[in-house]
Order: C-alpha cells, then structure tokens, then sequence
C-alpha cells in the first residue's frame, strides 16, 4: 500500500499522490488502449505472411487505419440482445471481461525507479507486496464474465463455450500458479518490481536460465489462461461458431474483443517480468536514460513474446476438450509440482545457476524423449 | 420424511444441439441434431435436403447435353469427375468407345481433379482441427489446377469440358508443358503439408483413434473411396473395373489399417502423390489424333465442316436442336470419384433425354455413417470426423 | 475518515449480497451475490493491510470455489424451475433453533467486532505479512498444518472416488 508511507497525511501530500496516480494510470491505460489496435493489426498482418497472402492493406498505408476503421464499424453496429437472454447478467458480462483485464495492468512495472522533481517515482501505477498474487486474484475473475456470459445468452453453444471455459481457466490457474513458484523460492518475494530488479544485470541473470522448466510451463498455462491456439476451445470457431460470445454484437463483442488482446499483452508482460528480466536491459549499457531505456526494453520483449503468441497461432491445430483437460492435471500440473521440489532442493543447496539451467533443461529433454518414444510405438502398433 | 434429492439422476436430460445448416464447419448446408450429455454425443441425426436441387428430375426434360453442365455442380470440387461419370454413362448406352486421345485427356483431368479435392479436403479437415494456415497454402496448388482448367474450358469451377463421344474441344498448345510443371513441383508440396501436420503432436491427438469403423461396417453401410480404403479394405473400382486408361498405367491403390481420421488423412495425401504419378504418365503417353470420334450423329461435327457441307449443317442443327436419341434400356455405370464410388443410372425409353436418371453419389452414402463414427464419442469429434468424410451437400442433396 | 466510510461500504455492501444470495430465486443470481460478498470480504481484509489474507480470499473462494459452483448450476440447468428442497414442516421445530443460533452468533460478533473497532481502529500498520504468516505456519502451527494437508488428500481421494464411481463404464473415454 502506497499510502502507508504517509502517515500524517495533508492534503498536499493527498493531492500530489492523487495527480501522480493519475498520470500513471493514465498513461498505462493509454499505452495499452493505444497499443491494442497495433497488436491486432500486427497479428493480422503476420498471420498473412505466415499464410501467404497480403494481410490487411487497404485502409491508410499498410492497413494501419484498418483497426480503427474495424472499431467505428462496431461502434455502429446495431446492438441485438437476444429475446430469451437474462438481460442484466447479459449486460454485465462485457464489463465483467473488460474489467480484470485493465485491472492487472496495475502491478506491471515497465521501468526502474526514477527521480522527477526530488520525488522518487516508481515506474509502474502501483507496487504490491502480494504483487504475483494480485495477478492471480484478479485473473481468476476474468473466468466469470465468460461463464456468465455463455449463460445469460441462452444459447447453446455459449452455454458449452462458457461450461469449457470454466473447467479449462479453472485447470490452467492452478497450474499458472505453481509453475511460478520456482521463480518466487529464487526471488523470495511477490513484489514483481522486486523480482524484476533482482535480474538485473545481464541477461544470464534472467530467470529463464535458472527455471527453463518453469517458464514453459508458465507459458502453456499462459496461453490456456488467455484462450489461445492451440487451446482457444471457448470459442473454437468450427466447433461452437463463436463460443461464449456468440449472441453479442456491436460494442460488446468488441468489449470481448479488447479484453483478449490487452490479456494476451498482460500475459506477456507478466512473463517478461517474471522470467525475462522485465525492463532490465539484457546488457548493461550507458547509451540511454534508465527512464527511456527500461520502458523500451520491456516493449520489446513483451512484442517477442506476442510475436510467439501468434506464431503458434499461425501453426497449430487445435487441442480437444477432454484432450486440453489431461494435458492440464496430468502433465503441465505434475511437472510444475516436480520443479517446485527440484527448485527447492537446489535453492537448499545453494547450488550456482548453470546448476538450475541444466536441471530443468535435463527435465524437459527427458520429458520429450518420453513423449516421443510413446508416440512412436503408438504410430508403429498402428 | 424428505423427498430424496438426486443430484445425478439415471436418465440425465440430453441437450438437443442443432448444429447447422448455418454453421462453419458442416461444409454448406448440413444440419445435425445432436444429442448432448455433457460434451458426449449420444444421437447425431444428419437432416439434408437445405441444397436439393432436382437434378434427377431435372434429367428428364433435358436432352443428354444439356445435362452436362448440371453435373458439375453436384460435387462441385471435382467437376471433372462428375462431367466424366455421366457422359462415360451415356456411352455406355449408345455404345461407343473414344478416341485413345480422349482417354488419356480424360484420365489426366479426372486424376486433376482428383487432386484439387483432395486439396480443399486437406485444407477444411486442418481448419476444423484449428490450423488455419493449411486451408490457405492449399489454394496455391488449387490456383494452379484453376488456371489449367480455365486455359481448356473457359471455366475455372464448373467446367462442364466433356462431351458423350469426346470432348468440348482438345488441348491448346503447351498445355501439357503446364501440367508438367505442376506436377514436377507438386510432390514437394505434399511434402510441405506433411510436415506442418503428419506428426504434429496435436494433430495426432485430435485424429487417432477418432471417428473408428471397422471394415465390417463400412461395407455394411455402403462406404466407398478413401473412407474405405482407411478401413482395410483394398476396393478402388480403377482397380477393380479398370476404365479409362488406369488399367495401362503403373500406380498402386492406397490401403490403410487403421480405421480412424489420421489413417483416412494418410490414404489421401498417399492418393494424391499418386494422382501425380497418374498425371505424369498420362502426359508421358498422351496419344495424338483426333479428341473426338468421328460421328456426328453424337457429337458436333468439326466447325469448318458445317459451313461448307450441308449434311454436316444438318447435323449440327439436329444435334443443337433436339439431341441425340439413344436405344433404348437402362444402365449403370460407375467411376472412383475423389469422394467414392460415384455413379449414374440411366434409363432409357428411347427418346433424347433420359426417361428416369438416378444419381449414386459418395457424399450421401458416406454420409451415413457419421452417426455410426460419432455416437459415444465428444462433440469435438464430431467436427473431425465430417472433415474425414470429405463431403460436399452438392452432392449428397443433388 | 475516507478508509472507515470505505470499511462500513464495504460491510454494507457484502450483508445485503448475503442476503440476496439467500433471496434470489434464480441460483445463477445466488451463486453472483455470493462472488459480490466474498470480493467485500477482501476488501475488507485489504482494508485491515492484511493484504495476503485478501488474495487468498480473492483466488480460492471467489475464483475457485464460485466458478465450480457456478459450473454446477449450469450443468444442472435449474434455471426458471423449482429448486429441490426437502420438506420444511417436519422439520420446524430445527429451523426454530437454527434462526435462534444464527441471530444470537450475528448479535455476538457484531458485539465483538463493533468493540474491537472501537479498540483498534485504525489498527497499526503491520510489517510485510507474507513472511510472518510463512513462519508461523512452518514453526509454530507446523503440526496442524501438515494435518489439514492430509485432510485434503483425503478429501480429493474421496472426491475422486466418488465421481470414478458414479461413472459407466462405457462412458469412459480412453484417449
């Protein structure tokens, strides 16, 4: 809590706290807002050239303006809700999705700590001590907008969308939350500014190298959390058309819509945090201010990390329902448990971090020499 | 004292699930009502007719030529096959053999055909799983065989190219030199979908062991083309009952053992690089002469000729105006289309249009074991297993 | 006092959705209500800078338990109909005792808890908890914390069993 540093608190102080909260918070949410349009478009444009065709290009150069030209058309749309629908829960859900999207946005520090007019400003809209678990918290909700909008739309295929969703976002929370507890026994703390500082200093600092394992574990679960290819079943297209938002139209698909995209970049930016150094440059150089360079080092890699996002959408099938469950509880969970353990045994060890790297790298070799051999005496029995 | 709450009664309450006729992946106009437990199908009821056109009825007001053009739309993705099952039916009836030109330009294109549809099969089945990317790259290949149907029929989709006794007319110049091309580079393109799907983790999780029937049953219910061929069952009437020229050329039937979607994938994608052979071959012997035989009682006489002969005048207005007639009698014909046995019954009463035509379509029998391939199975499943049976409403519905 | 008008917002706010949960006809609207009380619950823990306590709130009863509850009520699809209770009458003698025990343990802790805020609000801001509450329930409370472990295995084995059980045999999918 940011207010606890001010115990006789005037009004001054009040106000002065107040209009730098604001600023914060405005410029975050305007950064993503902005961003949005630009992500979509990017993965548009990617996706053609993975599919070989031009991609958007006819709205302003390159079809920059085409996501905006997609808004204004949603924007008038008409707005259809459905005679069956419970109309207030209906209502209610875009909000519902909207608004843990925004809310995680809070705790991402995207730059270090700098000094504007003798003040000491964090580069992030607020720093938590339960930072990591703030994220939990509030992305465990996200699974409500979804559930109650299949619900309320009284419609089949939402209902199936959102029944899905709720198992799938459920599953894949868990898995999210102990995949991530390498990170913390190294780090000993929540505060994700915290965690970020500590991996300063060159990129072989970066938690990837000391939880390989983790970090694709995280990453699997992280694209479940995010409804992605290869694990978008909400809304799996050939399967349930449109999945829980099949029955909205106009501005409230589009609230969906934004919420996917700011979660796919919250997503990211969480996992830059946690595994890549945030925004520590991954070597240490004097070119740049340390307020330009941190924030232009986290976009850059939050971009690798959306760049990989809709890569494997561009390449994969997708999983089925039954399929994406046990992929959940009987591979992702069990081997997060096993790097926990492994994490804590080598933390107890005091063990270098090569020592780290090796082990998860040792683990997942192991686990897809498995997998393969499995796969390859099924192919051969057939 | 109390009523007894039940939480998980016996006869759980099945969802009723329309899936279709609007739906992105029921290929066109299906509708399937699904019984639902959970995500389980318990009852799938396929219900066609939303594409029904009368082509069977409209058979009899229309002399045997007209005809043609309606049987590029039954299974419009291989309209090549369509226009060659029906004029090789006619022959049949009047009893005449083409030219050896007019084989092999038949055989070549039916095997074209063959490959375009199994193309858009590839593409729709990789969608339905999720891959996207695959449904685009295989317009690449689709474009080129567009292309090649246009440059001899005008037409890129509905070619409506044969003709009872030939063709519309031969092959420009270097036109062959194009589909040698294609084909040179076509094998590596297979290749190229191959990698992107064969042994990707999660295209074998979402395709093995889904969709399974035994070879048993699939004779049972009439199955026919690559869905057979996937269970076991060595029957492709170009080997059984050669027609055309396959009975000349070396290619080997595709057999696969193991009954699911993933196996119905293997058979294809082996079929089309046999396609390819077939194509090769076909370019390698294609015989010169004429494309057409030489009766003008059937077919148009040569265009010079009718404005220089009078009998050949005659002809032409005779054929254009009212059509041949044919001797009277039924028969049946049938061909390996690209989605199974596809064939025509004609029965004749003598006259310039057929008296009752039948239409043996693969899509509508094949169809008929969804149900069989379903029930018990997830709704997921479901979408998979239409995309192994590669159907076409156009053809099932006619 | 900006933060105290928030704390009794908050209390407000969460007892009437208490209420409301037991009002609602709809299950769907109960199963809301009681997400709503369970967030002002954390509100109000944040409040007290318990801010651990609050997550934990937020992720197991509001993320976790909710969404199966709601998950249930889906499947079972009881909207708009009767909802199946057992016969109240012969039972009237026990719901006289039970409004008794309710209204005599709200009226203790609102006296408890009214006078504790009179004590120690605003309470003094404690250190980070997270470490304190770690060392607590690895030191001091290390027993009964293993055993509420054990009870839990046991629970998801039971659970486990129960749905294995009720399950056909041809249902069962092996891939």
């Amino acid at each position: 809590m940011p207010l606890r540093n001010y115990p006789n608190w005037g009004l001054l102080v009040m106000l002065e706290l107040f209009l730098i909260s604001a600023i914060k918070i405005a410029f975050v949410v305007g950064v993503a807002l902005g961003a949005m349009p630009f992500v979509v478009l990017f993965e548009r444009k990617l996706l053609g050239w993975i599919q070989v065709r031009p991609g958007p290009n006819r709205v302003g150069p390159w079809g920059l303006l085409q996501c905006i030209v997609d808004g204004i058309k949603l924007f008038f749309k008409e707005e259809i809700i459905p005679d069956q629908a419970d109309k207030p829960l209906y209502l209610l859900a875009p909000a519902l999705v909207v608004i843990p999207a925004f809310l995680v946005l809070a705790i991402i520090p995207f730059g270090p700590t700098v000094h504007v007019l003798g003040r000491d400003i964090n580069m992030s809209v607020t720093d938590l001590n339960i930072g990591i678990l703030f994220f939990f918290a509030i992305a465990s909700l996200g699974v409500y907008g979804i559930v109650i909008a299949g619900w309320s739309s009284n419609n089949k295929y939402s209902l199936l969308g959102a029944m899905r969703s709720s198992a799938q976002m459920l599953s894949y929370e868990i898995s999210l939350g102990l995949s991530v507890v390498g990170v913390l026994l190294l780090a000993g703390t929540f505060d994700l500014r915290t965690i970020a500082e500590q991996q300063a200093g060159g990129f072989w600092h970066w938690y990837i190298f000391q939880q390989p394992l983790g970090f694709v574990l995280f990453l699997a679960a992280g694209f479940a959390e995010t409804n992605r290819l290869p694990f978008d079943l909400p809304e799996a297209e050939t399967e349930l058309t449109g999945g829980y938002h099949t029955e909205y139209s106009s501005m409230k698909f589009a609230m969906f819509f934004i919420s996917e995209y700011i979660n796919i970049m919250t997503m990211s930016a969480i996992v830059t945090t946690l595994y890549l150094g945030g925004w520590t440059a991954p070597i240490e150089h004097g070119l740049l201010p340390p307020w330009l360079a941190g924030p232009l080092w986290f976009g850059a890699k939050v971009f690798v990390l959306i760049f990989f996002f809709i890569l494997i959408r561009g390449t994969w099938p997708r999983l089925r329902y039954d399929q994406l469950m046990a992929f959940g509880w009987k591979i992702v969970l069990p081997l997060a448990l096993a790097n926990i353990i492994l994490t804590a045994c080598l933390v107890a060890l005091d063990s270098p971090w090569w020592v780290f790297c090796l082990a998860g790298l040792a683990v997942i070799f192991v686990i897809d020499r498995i997998v393969t051999m499995l796969r390859r005496s099924t192919l051969r029995a057939a | 004292m109390q009523k007894t709450i039940e939480i998980f009664p016996e006869n759980l309450e099945l969802m009723t699930l329309n899936m279709g006729p609007q739906h992105p992946s029921t290929h066109g106009v299906l509708q399937l009502v699904i019984d639902l437990e959970g995500e389980v199908v318990r009852k799938i009821t396929p219900i066609i007719g939303y594409l029904h056109r009368g082509k069977e009825k409209t058979a009899e007001v229309k002399t045997y030529h007209q005809f043609i053009p309606y049987t590029d739309r039954l299974d419009y993705l291989s309209p090549m096959s369509n226009n060659y099952a029906f004029v090789s039916t006619v022959e049949k009836l009047l009893g005449i053999e083409v030219t050896p030109r007019a084989t092999y330009l038949r055989t070549l294109l039916c095997e074209l055909a063959r490959i375009s549809s199994h193309l858009l099969w590839l593409g729709s089945q990789a969608m339905e799983l999720g891959a996207a990317t695959v449904f685009l790259y295989i317009f690449r290949e689709r474009e080129i065989i567009y292309d090649l149907f246009e440059a001899i029929s005008g037409h890129r989709f509905t070619v409506s190219y044969m003709r009872v006794g030939g063709m519309a007319r031969d092959i420009p110049d270097g036109w062959l030199e194009k589909v040698q091309a294609f084909t040179d580079d076509f094998p590596k393109r297979v290749t190229e979908y191959e990698d992107l799907l064969t042994l990707n983790e999660i295209f074998l999780q979402r395709t093995k062991g889904v969709g399974m029937i035994s070879a048993a049953d699939a004779i049972d219910l009439g199955l026919t083309g690559p869905c057979l061929r996937a269970s076991d069952v060595g029957w492709d009437i170009r080997k059984s009952n050669p027609y055309l020229a396959y009975g000349e050329l070396d290619w080997e039937m595709v057999v696969g053992t193991g009954c699911d979607v993933y196996e119905r994938y293997l058979v294809r994608m082996e079929e089309m690089r046999q396609s390819n052979r077939i194509v090769q071959q076909c370019i390698q012997r294609m015989p010169d002469g004429p494309v057409n035989i030489d009766n003008p009682k059937v077919i148009y006489p040569p265009r010079d000729n009718v404005h220089k002969s009078m009998e050949d005048l005659i002809h032409h207005f005779m054929l254009a105006y009212e059509g041949f007639r044919t001797p009277e009698g039924e028969v049946y014909n049938s061909i390996e289309a690209p989605k199974g046995e596809l064939g025509f019954y004609i029965y004749s009463d003598g006259a310039n249009k057929p008296y009752r035509l039948k239409i043996r379509s693969p899509s509508f029998v094949n169809l008929q074991t969804l149900s069989k391939m379903c029930t018990g199975r997830l709704f997921a499943d479901v979408v998979a297993v239409i995309g192994s049976l590669d159907i076409v409403l156009g053809d099932s519905d006619r | 006092m900006p933060v105290s008008i928030l704390y009794y917002a908050l209390f407000v706010i969460a007892l009437g959705a208490a209420l409301m949960v037991v009002l609602s006809r709809n299950t769907v609207y109960s199963a809301a209500f009681l997400i709503l009380t369970m967030l002002c619950l954390a509100g109000i823990f944040l409040l007290m800078h318990q801010e651990f306590v609050a997550a934990i709130q937020v992720i197991v009863y509001a993320g976790a338990i909710m969404v199966l509850f709601l998950f249930v009520i889906m499947l079972l699809n009881l909207r708009e109909r009767e909802i199946l209770l057992p016969d109240f009458r012969s039972l009237r003698i026990w719901v006289v005792l039970l409004v008794l025990v309710f209204f005599v343990q709200v009226g203790a802790t609102c006296f408890i808890v009214l006078r504790q805020m009179r004590d120690v609000y605003p309470p003094e801001l404690p250190p980070d908890t997270i470490p304190l509450i770690a060392k607590t329930l690895l030191t001091k409370y290390l027993l009964p914390f293993e055993l509420v472990s054990v009870l839990l295995v046991i629970a998801i084995i039971g659970a486990a069993m129960i749905a294995r059980h009720d399950e056909p045999a041809e249902h069962s999918d092996s891939s």
